[in-house]
Order: C-alpha cells, then structure tokens, then sequence
C-alpha cells in the first residue's frame, strides 16, 4: 500500500511534457556547450535570429538572439533591423501567442522549477491581477519610450536589458562571471551590478512563492505576446456554447486569467484535463487532428509517428551540440600582444572619416607618440559615452598622445554619419577594424588584442608600442589622464 | 501517523524551508552590498569569495531543506486535493442567466443595479487616474530634453520619479475596487439568489460563425512574413548579429 502510495508520489514528480519541452527548447536555445568550457560567447551567424523566448544573447551558451534585447537595439539601428526584428516578433506573435511562455521559454523553466520548491504558496488575488498590469507599463516605458527617446540622440539604451533583466543578469553576466577565464570582468562590477544582483534574487526567491512571478508581473515579452493571444494560430481556446461558465478553468490556472486564452493565458494546456464539458480545446488542432478528437489510445500509425517526432527531435538536439562544439566562429587569430608589457600587434587599419572608408591608414604601434585603442561601437552604449573621454584627452594632449577609436563593426554605414555629426572637428584618429572570418563581423585587431566580444575596450600603449593598460569596459577621464600623465612622467 | 497529524508536518516542514530560504537571500543579498559599500574597486574573485563564505552554513542549510522538502513529500505523501476558490463572477454571470428580472421586484431590481453601478463608477475612476498618470508621464517623456545622452542614469531615475506616482495612484486606488468589486458581487450575488427563476428558454439560434478573427489572423501573418523579408533582405540581420556576438558589458548589468 505504501509502496503504491510512494510510486504515484514519484510519478507526480515525473517531468510533464510540457516540462520536457521547456527543457529541450532551453538546451537547444544553449546549445554552444563550448561556451560554457571556454567562457566565450557564441559568435557565429546563427545569431542572427531571435529565438522566441527570453534568452539573453550575452549567455555562453546562447546560439540565438534575444528577441527583445534585438527589439530595444533596433530602435537605435537602421530601419531595416526594425523591420527584421519587428517581423520577426509579429509572426512568432501570430502564430504562437503567449504558448512561447508556457512551452518554449527557458526562463519560464526556471521559474517554475523554482516554485516546486516546498514552501507556503501566495495564492492569485485581485492584487496578484492588478499586478498584472505591472508588465505593459514595464513594455511601454523600458521597451518602448527611453530606448526610443535615446535613440533619436543616437544613443542606444536598452533600458529594460540594462535595468531590469533577470535573465540578462543570471544568463550572461553570473553565466560569464562563473567562469575563471573571466576573471578580469570583476573589476568592471559596480552598483548596476549590485542593482541587478539584487533584484534577481528577489525575483527569484518571489518565484519560490508566487509562481511565475516574473512572467505574470515584469516580463514585457509576455506583454507583447499576450496582445496577440487571441489571435494566435496555436494556443488554448473554449468553445462558449459548450462551456457552462462554471469557472473550474480560472480556479484551477495558477496565472491571473478571466477567461481561457485571454492575454495572461500561457496556454499550457493543464485545464484542458479539468473541463467537465470539454469545452476547452488546442487551437490549431485541426492542422494535425480533428478537433476534440484526440483519441485516448493512439492508433499505431499514430505511435509510429510519435516515436519518429522525438528521435528527430533528439537527433536535432544532439546535432546541434555537434555543431556548434566543432564550430569555430569568432575564433582569435593571433594571441600575441594583448598583456600589459607585451609588444602591441601592428596593423595598417584603414581610417574612417565622415565620407566613409579612406585610403589612409593609420598602425597603432608607429604613432611615435602614446597611443589610446579604444574599441567601439554606435550600437554601444557605454562605447558612445566614453567617446567625449577620449575626444578630450585627444585635445588636451594632442602633441603626445593618439587616440585611435577603432570601429568593430564591419558594416560601417552608422560609423561615418554617426562622426560627421559628433566628431567632424575632432583629434580622435577613428579607424576600422578588419574582418577575420567570412560572417564579417568580428574584427581582427580587437580579437588580437584579447578582445573577446566584450565591449568597450581600451588599451594603451607607450611611444614604443608595449601595452602599458588595458580597460574592459567604461573608463572616465579621470582613469585616462591618470596612466597618461604617468607616461609622460617617466 | 494520522492524517492530521501528516499535514501538520508538511505544513511545519513547509514554513521552515520558505523561511530558510527568505533568510539566504538576505544574507546573499546582505553579501553584495557589503562587497559594494567595500568602496574602491570592490568586485573581485578573493573579495566575492570572502564575502559569501561566511554565508555559506545558511546558503547550505537552505539547500539541505529544499531536498528535505522533497523526500519528505516521497516518504510521507499528502494527498494534494486542491482547494478552488469561488469564482464570484462566473457565479454571478450564471445567476444573471437564470434570473428573469422581468419578474423581479423593483427594490430588488434598483438594489442590483445600484452594486452595478457603484463597480462600474469605481472601475472609471481607476480608468480616469491611470489615464491621467500615463497623460502625465506621456508629456515627461515626449520632452526629449529630460533624457540626456551623457547622464542616463539620472535621466532614467528621474523619469522613474515622475512614473511611480502616476502609476502608484491607479493601482492603490484599484486594489480598492477590486476588494469592493468582490465585496459587491457577493451581495450582489445573494440579491439575484432572491429573484425568480426564468422558464426554460429553447437553444438559441445558431450563430453564424465569427470570420473576423481568421481574417485578421491571416492579415497579420502576411503582414508579419512581409515585413520580416522586406528587413532580412535590406539587410536588417547585421545589427542583430552585431549586437548578439558582442557583449555590451551595461545591458548584461556588469556594469
């Protein structure tokens, strides 16, 4: 008896599939397992598409990009990444819904493993639906109204990433932190930092609590999917002749719904099962079956079909392990110079003016003079407030000291509209980085510099070209002048 | 054990993990300020480490709850019947259903239509004080001289200065209505248990199905599918890629 009583206990404790399919989406969305080895970033060209849920692209092991890390950025971008990524958002919008949150999002996962936990449970309230609300405000101000104001001062300022994100916090920078090899990320911690930090664990500890905490409060990409939920192709639907209005379904759903499929609905199916008038259906059933016509034992053709599906499904996964293990994209192509000491590596780069890409070129170790690398790009927002920094330092000491702002984004076109506007009259030598592999995107002096994706970056040389510092991350004025006058007193 | 007594535990069980664990994500979070206010430089890999390990018999213990938390549950397993709440407003929706108000006597009829309408005043003055708020925080932030390119995190504290109490307003004020909504239904529901019953009515007509939804369904497909090539082809992945292969150390919060 106790023994049956136990196995029905481990049973209830046995992955849903609706579970498993969180899982698998979780692993094949961070499926760069080198990542995680060599505490790189992926860089390659599959990151390009955004996947469907929140899954921060700054993630070792992220092979996609985050659709509203790519939204928040596009604002600042050319229109046509608007319309990429806008389209990208409205078909997944379309077609799934809010069933992203429930089936495919690895932070819903997470949360959700977190509730498991055994611990009293905060049950929904009119507050809990209030509370609701909470994530549209979120969606218009952080997503919507300060990216776009900033973006018309060409400043690019994803301020939900930058302030709010869980994910971006525990996904990339715990999940970069984590790893010895980034050891020198430490020294660029500070109170954004220990604001973010903060707000994940208490995000986390309230998702032990409340279930699904920031999906039902914060998370503007819910939002966004929400608004579409009733027109979505896949998702949950209720048949109102059939449906008695009993309200089983709204007790039963652990999300703030009023009414099956409504925009708090994460269509996970569970009250399908609880109806008594089978008055709750999938929507876009009819493609694959009949509707409300799924039949108890499946036929055999219909096992066969089953077992196919998840062979496939796990020979994708497995696949895509493969790949991106053996995939070598971003890779450094020389590793000599890029310590404080070492003789810098020379290279011809081709200076960028405002009319674009000029003949010139300029080789950071044959200035003659002290030398300031600074890695840049207009999509960076720290990188694009630094610049006065160095615009300054460029006056000030424009007969010692050069500073070569590197651009190390290979489609150039923002780079020279962007210095025409800011730095037509400047001493700032601004050059171009060269592409190392056949993407185009990752710059070859930056990565023989130690750049590893992280940016800004800075390092200084001395007249002779032997680094002398190097800065990851932002660096204020005072920290310029400092090393510099220190050079020229030696 | 009996099956009171089985509860009991796995309430007490229950309580201690949720308290242990509110009690490590203080002292996690009690950590990290006390690296911060370290001032200087205060991140490190040595100064982390020597900051959480004092914490770690907490951080641990918690841990060791959790797992308890969960054998518990397989040694000693509780029948889980999940209590539903009344849902008040499906209730009164059916109740509303059956009642024939034609037949209903006035006082009644002006008493339910009085709990109707104080919801629905309540509801519009909640809908009036958010439209205010965000009217408010609309001319804030249309006035592109607040948000200064060189001092973003002023500019977006400031902004979050004005936000607060434009949204703060309408929720306090609609927890208030939610509270007297549910208060109301409820007498509002014991009013319509008064009234008389409505004969059976026969099946409605069938209704001719809704083709807005389809139509508007397909409409956003199309729109979704167009305009995504239109920006694929025009070259609108580069920035995406560019933004995901690099790290902009401020939008990951490392500062």
């Amino acid at each position: 008896m106790a023994m049956t009583k136990m196995i029905s206990t481990v049973k209830r404790y046995l992955p849903s599939k609706r579970k498993l399919m969180q899982l698998y989406f979780g692993l094949l969305f961070n499926a760069n397992l080198k990542g995680y080895v060599t505490g790189n970033i992926y860089r390659g060209s599959t990151k390009s598409v955004c996947v469907p849920g929140m899954n921060c692209y700054s993630c070792p092991g992220a092979v996609g990009a985050c659709p509203l890390g790519s939204l928040q950025g596009a604002f600042s971008a050319d229109r046509s990444t608007l319309y990429y990524v806008g389209g990208i958002l409205l078909l997944y919008s379309v077609l799934f819904g809010r069933l992203i949150c429930g089936w495919l999002c690895p932070f819903g996962l997470i949360q959700e493993l977190l509730h498991k936990i055994k611990t009293p449970k905060l049950k929904k309230s009119p507050v809990t639906r209030l509370l609701s609300y909470l994530k549209y405000v979120l969606l218009v101000v952080f997503v919507l109204i300060i990216p776009i104001a900033y973006a018309f001062k060409d400043t690019p300022q994803p301020a939900f990433c930058k302030y709010i994100c869980p994910s971006g916090t525990l996904e990339g920078g715990l999940g970069l932190l984590a790893n010895k090899v980034n050891e020198s990320y430490f020294s660029m911690l500070g109170p954004l930092f220990t604001w973010k930090f903060l707000l994940l664990i208490s995000i986390m500890i309230g998702c032990v609590f409340i279930f699904r905490l920031f999906c039902r409060f914060i998370c503007p990409l819910g939002a966004l999917y929400g608004l579409f939920n009733k027109v979505s192709i896949f998702g949950v639907q209720f048949d109102k002749a059939t449906c008695t209005d009993c309200g089983l379904c709204t007790a039963h759903c652990k999300m703030d719904i009023h009414h099956v499929g409504d925009q708090e609905c994460i269509s996970c199916g569970e009250c399908i099962d609880i109806c008594p008038t089978k008055a709750i259906s999938w929507k876009g059933a009819g493609i694959f079956l009949k509707q409300n016509d799924i039949p108890h034992k499946p036929n055999k053709t219909r096992k066969v079909a089953r077992i196919v599906s998840y062979v496939l499904m796990i020979a994708l996964l497995i696949g895509a392990f493969a790949y991106y293990w053996n995939d070598d994209a971003g890779g450094v192509n020389a590793e000599l110079g890029n310590e404080i000491g070492d003789l810098c590596y020379g290279y011809d780069l081709e200076l960028l003016t405002k009319d674009g890409i000029s003949q010139d070129t300029v080789n950071p170790i044959n200035t003659g003079k002290i030398t300031i690398i600074n890695f840049w790009g207009t999509w960076c927002t720290p990188c694009v407030n630094e610049l006065p920094y160095f615009d300054r330092i460029a006056s000030e000491y424009a007969d010692s000291v050069s500073v070569i702002a590197i651009h190390t984004h290979m489609v150039v076109e923002t780079a020279p509209e962007y210095i025409g506007k800011y730095y037509s009259d400047s001493s700032i030598l601004f050059a171009k980085d060269y592409p190392v592999d056949d993407v185009g995107l990752n710059g070859g002096y930056y990565s023989s510099l130690g750049g590893r994706g992280m940016f800004p970056y800075t390092v200084i040389l001395d007249e002779n070209g032997v680094i002398v510092a190097n800065f990851l991350s932002s660096v204020e004025y005072e920290q310029l002048k400092e090393v510099v006058d220190a050079q020229l007193n030696n | 054990m009996t099956k009171e007594q089985n509860k009991r535990i796995h309430l007490i069980i229950s309580w201690i993990i949720g308290v242990s664990i509110v009690i490590a994500g203080i002292c996690l979070m009690a950590a990290c300020i006390g690296i911060y206010r370290s001032g200087g430089q205060p991140y490190s890999r040595e100064a982390v480490s020597a900051a959480f390990s004092p914490i770690a018999i907490p951080v641990y213990l918690c841990l060791v709850f959790v797992v308890l938390g969960f054998a518990l549950d397989l040694c000693l397993p509780i029948s889980k019947t999940k209590a539903v709440d009344k849902q008040y407003s499906a209730i009164c929706r059916r109740l509303h259903e059956r009642a024939d108000m034609s037949l209903c006597n006035p006082e009644l009829k002006t008493q339910i239509a009085k709990e109707q309408k104080s919801r629905l005043i309540h509801k519009g003055i909640c809908a009036a004080l958010l439209l205010v708020g965000s009217v408010v925080f609309l001319i804030y932030a249309l006035d592109g001289s607040h948000f200064h390119p060189s001092e973003i995190n002023s500019s977006v504290i400031s902004a979050m200065y004005i936000l607060l109490p434009c949204m703060a307003v309408p929720f306090a004020y609609g927890i208030f209505a939610a509270f007297h909504a549910r208060r109301s239904i409820q007498k509002e529901i014991a009013l319509l248990k008064l009234a008389p019953v409505a004969a059976k009515q026969d099946a409605p007509a069938e209704k001719k199905p809704n083709l807005a939804v389809p139509i508007l369904r397909v409409a956003l497909l199309v729109i979704g599918i167009g305009v995504l090539m239109y920006g694929f082809l025009s070259g609108g992945t580069a920035d995406v890629l560019t933004k995901a292969i690099n790290i902009c150390t401020e939008c990951v919060g490392l500062g």
